[in-house]
């Protein structure tokens, strides 16, 4: 091993010759090699590549290496000088990379079997080539547009390699431009590629009417696919491009998938009237070959199962076309190709029954789009006349209407029939260690099935007769068992739950009857709990998807209801689960229901769910048992006198405070009672019941909350001491014990129920004077003495945060307390590192921002020291890469800023102070990659701090050398101080800038410091020139034109300037415009 | 309306169990029940018939239930299915304690040898679960099989130094923090799943009186235990137990009906009934004390006026699934 690292060292003696064995035998042992011997290997060739000397040996490595990988890795060395260093080579260097590396292409690509052999190293150079272009072309290079026709003439392995390059060029410039090169360089690469864009454009044309070659045609229609987004319009459509598409290629199988996307591409343009003629003829020529290629009764769907990866693309890239032509061109095809279009269409419907989600995606949005536009024309309304005279179905109406009716019918079977899937529950163990099921919320399934239920409620509303015909029948179906499955079922159910609200609540409540009906004859028809338990399930979810059916018939609801309240003791796997589902979201539709007294009844019905609650709940699970709590919380809130209200919540809550009682009453004759593993979780389960209902109850639960509030306060003291004392103890591994978990839940759900209710009360002075001392009493003290950092709740700063926010300015007071317990000691957790306490983190600066937002005042009147730990702790947050902290540390200082010019004096002294200061933090995370999603608000902040210097609402010096400046001329010398500074920051980080570089980048960001979007790009640009040396030669930057760009921009704004009053200091006012 | 309102109430169920007491008693009911074609007394006799033939292995179904072991042969059970009026439990963990406790049915009709051979049983509010003691540790279990929480218990098996094993049927009172104990499945590893429920009590009887300190809480003894006491079915006797105001189980939420004969088998038993006490004035004819009746829910004096009402109405309306059962 000694040896190797030996032999190694002998590679970076430049004065040396290379050791071409050598390097390949480091190569490979890095390839295949393993352990230490490869981690050696790794760092020579990384020393090797990092030396500035390397790219020297590049030559000579491709010349001799017999290696692949070797001739790779010297393309990569190449590769990193040509992207940092290029600018600083000498031109003849340049010029003999350039020449080298373009005899190597041509060597490589003129003949087709090496070409063939070599590919990946021969697209590596390629690429290279085109790094070389970005540079080069055109100004040190004005002939490569002529030089790369010229050669692809030679022969048709070369021109086959060539227009891969053009396809890459074209990327580069067009695709993947942002970032990677300055606006005003990519602007001119485009425009010298448009003008030289017809000898490109003859050559392709030349491949595509002579050649022969298949492989060379193919990269040649590849290559066009890549241009026709941004070719001027008339090669497109004043040549026989299209037609010499359609005719000579569409058919070719070879060809059919790259000529269909070209189509596409076409289709796709927007242009004017002008080409009209051309698009419709495009279209009918098109349609007319693919009649020839599929049959209109060919079974896509089947031939899609069956086919190979080139058939299923071909009609995935079928779909594409039709749905782009028609949402595109839709209105004017259907003027003049009527046939054409309902052939389309056809085709549409078939494709749509293909299995396989993706495809059905990219219909799905055609038809949404046509089915909303459709919808549009003659909106629903509820009727104002009688319901009979309505009756008829609101189809026909107008001629698209009827035109579309067929395919419309057909859409609304395909839809039904594969309706997706509208929620997603996942069983996952939570942080506590408990089994939680989880509502699934934007997942692909769920967004699918958004945007189907969207598409069959418009298309209900189009024809609502034919989509019920539709349900009725396939329901049908199912009972005579035709179509018979539990995933059709579910499919069926799904999708008409999907429908509620869109017929006429006549016609629904008709239509629902005819459903439940035939489900339970089903269910009854059905043997086995299996099959009984999927129907009765699929029930209860159309059921509980029609509220109003629901409202509109208490006895039904009542009937459902009690129904569930059965489920809830079955104990068939997921029945439980099912029914207090549904449950809760009937009781949140319906909730009013349950607490008025109904038509044929003595009482509401919630007295009689409370005097059973018992009896309901006492077969389920901990889980099941909240859910059914905050179910019957959403209920009592619809009880609006509090008279009446009151005695609900005391019956409601009875049977938890009996059990709470209990305990509390035993631990205040034996503390050590809450020690026992059965009782903290009692208490924790007892908690969260209480978040449940909470929760539905909103602010009048304040009766329960001030019941146990002190006997909850005192609970969490005890666990808090029960936990230090046991990591005292026995170290912090206790924390992974089942019993400190319990305990912790206990803390987090005493923190979760009271920020929970104080973001739901409605009474700030309530809060305020009842709630709040005892609270910062109990909490803060057992948070602020914990020895232990890990055993500090984060939620204490999330619980304060939420404070902060509801109560705004009211607890302004509260801040010194709430800050003299929490801010130093997080602060000491999280300002080691970036990473640590995530959480604490996290909700630090949350807090932060909650003060900052309603409670400015309080940061003012901190004393100096301290507020300077505020600021050091905002500029610390983003500097983080956790994204989440770091965006809430700008969004802080973004605010601060802002609040700090309110208070004038205050103001003058924190710039004095601390503006400089900021400003050198900001542009240190400007300039740091890790930090770019930010840029926006780091353009937004900057562009507001050289704002208010150039406004001269900075009213002192920020220049320390010269404090005292007169007033009159007190802007004007902050902005040149300022830019002054910036320019002297850039230039000490970047010395490989050039003074004008530097100079054009300070004066834009002042110049369009009013225009947010403009002051991003700026900066964005001056990040890519950052990353290259550029040496003397800065002429392709084009900064010249960029600051003639700038001072257009710096005109604009003085324009805006004045043409509002007093905007502009009257001393900067031209003359003549004074009167 | 009322058509689909009658189906949904009679037809829509899973286990589809006749008299469940998981929906209203059929006598309180508005609607007639369509699931159950055999009537009740007729299940009850088949019932105890079968029990004679059983030929089931209580000793292994036991011992598995206590010791957790659910590797039984899968085939075995298939080929013994044919000849069992009950299927041996599911042998998949972790929910295997699932549908293994005796429930009750509505009693609705009352056995003509009622006041000989069935025991009534005060029963007070609470959770069912199946307590499993064994391998030195206390178990709870759902009736659908989830662990509801895990103790140290006196009962065999149930402690640590403990290598026996016992299997209770109890009710989980949370108010008063104890188990009320129904039944035993098995006891100190003797199964008494095939004995009948006057032995099963008597032998849960004597174990009780023997060891007191099954019923006080200690740290040995996490939560107490309370044997329910049972009573001949003469009407003074139910009348005295639902008199009893000062007994720890009361109040009651309702009385259990055993046949002194039948075993004790998993699931709905139509050899157990079960009244609600406001129930009883009606159906056993029996005096019930005001406090008891003041609990009927109001839905059911409400359907009885209902019925009442929809009776005289019939002629006029054509309201036929609306059935009075008078």
């Amino acid at each position: 091993m000694a040896t190797l690292a030996e032999q190694a060292s002998k590679l970076l003696d430049f004065d040396q010759k290379l050791d071409i064995t050598l390097l390949d035998s480091i190569v490979g042992c890095m390839y295949s090699g393993a352990g230490e011997q490869q981690r050696l290997a790794r760092d020579v060739l990384t020393t090797l590549k990092e030396h500035p000397q390397a790219w020297t040996r590049v030559d000579t490595i491709l010349e001799f290496s017999s290696n692949q990988e070797t001739k790779y890795y010297a393309l990569q060395i190449l590769e990193a000088v040509i992207k940092t260093r290029w600018k600083t080579l000498p031109r003849e260097q340049c010029e003999g990379i350039k020449k080298y590396i373009v005899g190597l292409i041509i060597k490589t690509s003129s003949e087709s079997e090496t070409a063939e052999r070599e590919k990946v190293y021969l697209s590596k150079l390629n690429m290279v080539l085109v790094l070389i272009l970005e540079r080069e072309w055109p100004k040190h290079w004005p002939s490569f547009i002529p030089d790369i026709v010229g050669a692809s003439k030679t022969n048709e392995s070369l021109c086959q390699n060539n227009m891969a390059i053009l396809k890459l060029l074209s990327e580069e410039v067009f695709d993947f431009s942002s970032g990677n090169m300055t606006q005003i360089k990519a602007k001119h690469l485009k425009d010298s590629m448009c003008s030289e864009f017809s000898q490109i454009f003859q050559l392709c044309q030349f491949v595509m009417d002579n050649s022969a070659n298949a492989a060379l045609v193919g990269s040649t229609l590849e290559t066009l696919l890549r241009f026709l987004s941004w070719v001027p319009l008339g090669y497109i459509f004043e040549t026989k491009l299209i037609t010499t598409l359609i005719f000579k290629f569409l058919n070719v199988p070879l060809f059919r998938n790259v000529t269909l996307k070209c189509l596409t591409e076409i289709a796709g343009l927007a242009t004017g009237p002008q080409y009209d003629d051309a698009f419709a003829a495009l279209f009918a020529q098109t349609m007319a070959q693919l009649e020839l290629m599929l049959p209109l009764d060919i079974n896509i769907k089947e031939a899609f199962a069956k086919g190979h990866d080139a058939e299923q693309n071909f009609i995935q890239n079928l779909a594409m076309f039709l749905c782009t032509m028609l949402r595109q061109h839709g209105p004017l095809m259907e003027r003049r190709e009527k046939g054409n279009v309902l052939k389309a269409l056809q085709y549409l419907l078939l494709i749509s029954e293909v299995e396989e989600t993706e495809i059905f995606k990219i219909c799905l949005e055609y038809w949404n789009a046509l089915a909303a536009d459709l919808y549009r024309e003659t909106p629903f309304t509820i009727p104002t006349v009688p319901m009979f005279m309505t009756k008829t179905s609101n189809t026909g109406s107008s001629a698209r209407r009827i035109f579309y009716q067929a395919v419309l019918s057909r859409l609304r079977y395909i839809i039904i029939s594969r309706m997706a899937k509208p929620e997603e529950v996942l069983v996952v163990e939570n942080e506590n260690g408990e089994v939680v099921r989880e509502f699934m919320k934007d997942t692909d399934s769920i967004n699918l099935y958004k945007n189907m239920r969207e598409t069959l409620v418009y298309l209900t509303h189009l024809d609502y007769v034919d989509a019920e015909r539709i349900m009725t029948d396939k329901l049908q179906n199912q009972v005579n068992g035709t179509e018979w499955s539990w995933k059709n079922l579910n499919t069926l159910c799904w999708a008409i739950g999907s429908i509620s609200g869109a017929m006429h609540e006549e016609d629904e409540k008709r239509f629902l009857v005819t459903v439940i009906k035939e489900l339970l004859g089903l269910c009854e028809q059905k043997k086995g709990k299996d099959n009984k338990a999927i129907i009765a399930s699929n029930i209860m979810y159309v059921v509980g998807q029609y509220p109003r059916f629901l409202r509109a018939h208490w006895r039904f609801l009542k009937t459902v209801v009690n129904k569930l309240f059965e489920f809830m003791h079955e104990t068939h796997d997921g029945v439980q689960d099912m029914a207090c589902d549904t449950f809760i979201k009937i009781a949140q539709k319906c909730r009013r229901h349950f607490v008025q007294v109904q038509a044929g009844e003595v009482t509401p019905f919630i007295e009689e769910i409370l005097s059973t609650i018992s009896t309901i709940i006492c077969d389920l699970q901990p889980q099941q048992v909240h859910t059914f709590y905050e179910a019957v919380g959403y209920m009592i809130s619809a009880q609006n006198e509090k008279f009446v209200q009151e005695p609900l919540i005391e019956r409601y809550m009875l049977l938890p405070n009996q059990v709470w009682d209990d305990i509390i009453n035993q631990a205040t004759r034996n503390v050590d009672v809450l020690k026992d593993p059965d009782a903290v979780k009692q208490l924790a389960n007892i908690l969260k019941t209480n978040v449940r209902a909470c929760k539905a109850l909103g602010h009048p639960y304040v009766s329960q909350l001030g019941r146990i509030y002190l006997d909850m306060l005192n609970v969490y003291k005890v666990m808090s001491e029960n936990i230090s004392g046991a990591i005292a103890l026995s170290g912090e591994n206790v924390t992974k014990q089942p019993l400190i978990k319990s305990m912790r839940l206990v803390k987090k759900e005493t923190l979760k129920l009271i920020s929970d209710w104080v973001s739901r009360s409605n009474d700030p002075e309530l809060v305020l004077d009842n709630f709040i001392p005892p609270l910062l009493n109990a909490v803060l003290y057992d948070y602020q003495r914990c020895a232990v950092p890990s055993a500090r709740e984060p939620e204490v700063l999330s619980t304060m945060a939420t404070i902060v926010n509801k109560l705004e300015a009211h607890t302004t007071s509260n801040v010194p307390k709430i800050f003299d317990a929490v801010f130093q000691c997080t602060l000491d957790m999280i300002n080691k590192n970036f990473e640590e306490f995530p959480e604490h983190r996290t909700n630090f600066y949350l807090l932060l921002q909650s003060v900052n937002n309603h409670c400015f005042p309080a940061f003012l009147s901190l004393p100096p020291a301290q507020f300077k730990l505020v600021l050091d702790s905002i500029i610390w947050a983003f500097k983080h890469t956790m994204r989440n902290v770091a965006d809430t540390g700008l969004d802080i200082l973004y605010q601060l800023l802002q609040n700090v010019s309110q208070h004038e004096q205050a103001a003058q002294s924190f710039y004095q102070t601390y503006y400089i200061e900021i400003l050198q933090h900001v542009f240190s995370v400007v300039t740091d990659t890790s930090h770019t999603a930010a840029l926006t608000m780091h353009a937004t902040i900057l562009a507001y701090m050289f704002t208010i210097v150039e406004m001269g609402k900075v009213a002192v010096s920020l220049n320390t050398a010269v404090p005292v400046v007169a007033p009159e001329n007190l802007a004007a010398a902050n902005v040149i101080f300022v830019q002054n500074f910036v320019a002297e920051v850039l230039h000490n980080a970047f010395p490989h800038l050039t003074q004008l570089q530097i100079k054009v980048t300070v004066e834009g960001l002042f110049n369009l410091d009013q225009d947010i979007t403009g002051f991003r790009e700026h900066l964005r640009d001056f990040l890519v020139q950052i990353k290259e040396f550029t040496g003397d030669d800065d002429s392709d930057l084009y900064l010249e034109e960029r600051e003639g760009e700038l001072r257009r921009a710096q005109d604009e704004k003085r324009k805006v300037q004045m043409s509002v009053p007093g905007i502009l200091n009257p001393h900067e006012i031209a003359e003549e415009m004074q009167d | 309306m009322d058509n689909l309102i009658g189906s949904l109430e009679s037809s829509l169920s899973v286990s589809a169990e006749p008299c469940s007491t998981a929906s209203a008693h059929p006598r309180f009911s508005q609607f007639k029940s369509k699931t159950w074609k055999i009537n009740q007394e007729e299940r009850r006799r088949k019932t105890l018939e079968n029990q004679k033939q059983n030929r089931y292995d209580y000793y292994n179904h036991c011992r598995r239930l206590a010791e957790s072991d659910f590797s039984v042969d899968e085939e075995c059970l298939l080929e013994t299915q044919e000849e069992m009026e009950w299927l041996p439990p599911k042998t998949k963990t972790p929910r295997a304690y699932r549908d293994q406790i005796m429930l009750s049915e509505w009693l609705d009709e009352v056995p003509a040898d009622f006041e000989t051979s069935w025991l009534a049983m005060p029963c007070p509010i609470g959770k069912r679960c199946l307590v499993v003691a064994s391998r030195g540790w206390t178990r709870a279990y759902s009736k659908s099989g989830y662990l509801i929480t895990e103790f140290q218990s006196f009962l065999p098996g149930g402690f640590r130094q403990s290598s026996d094993s016992t299997i209770l049927d109890c009710l989980w009172n949370e108010v008063k923090q104890c188990y009320f104990v129904l039944d035993v499945l098995s006891w100190s590893r003797v199964p008494l799943l095939g004995c009948e429920a006057e032995f099963r009590f008597y032998w849960l009887h004597g174990k009780f009186s023997e060891q007191p300190e099954f019923g006080v809480k200690s740290d040995k003894n996490r939560y107490p235990f309370i044997q329910l006491p049972t009573k001949s079915c003469t009407k003074g006797n139910i009348e005295d137990l639902l008199l009893m105001e000062k007994q720890i189980w009361s109040p009651l939420d309702g009385l259990l009906f055993y046949h002194k004969l039948g075993y004790y088998t998993p699931g709905v038993s139509p050899l157990v009934g079960w009244l609600k006490p406001f129930m009883v004035s009606e159906i056993l004819n029996a005096n019930v004390p005001e406090f008891y009746m003041q609990k009927k829910p109001l839905s059911y004096v409400n359907i009885q006026q209902h019925l009442k009402r929809n009776v005289k109405e019939k002629h006029d309306e054509n309201s036929v699934e609306m059935l009075a059962k008078e």
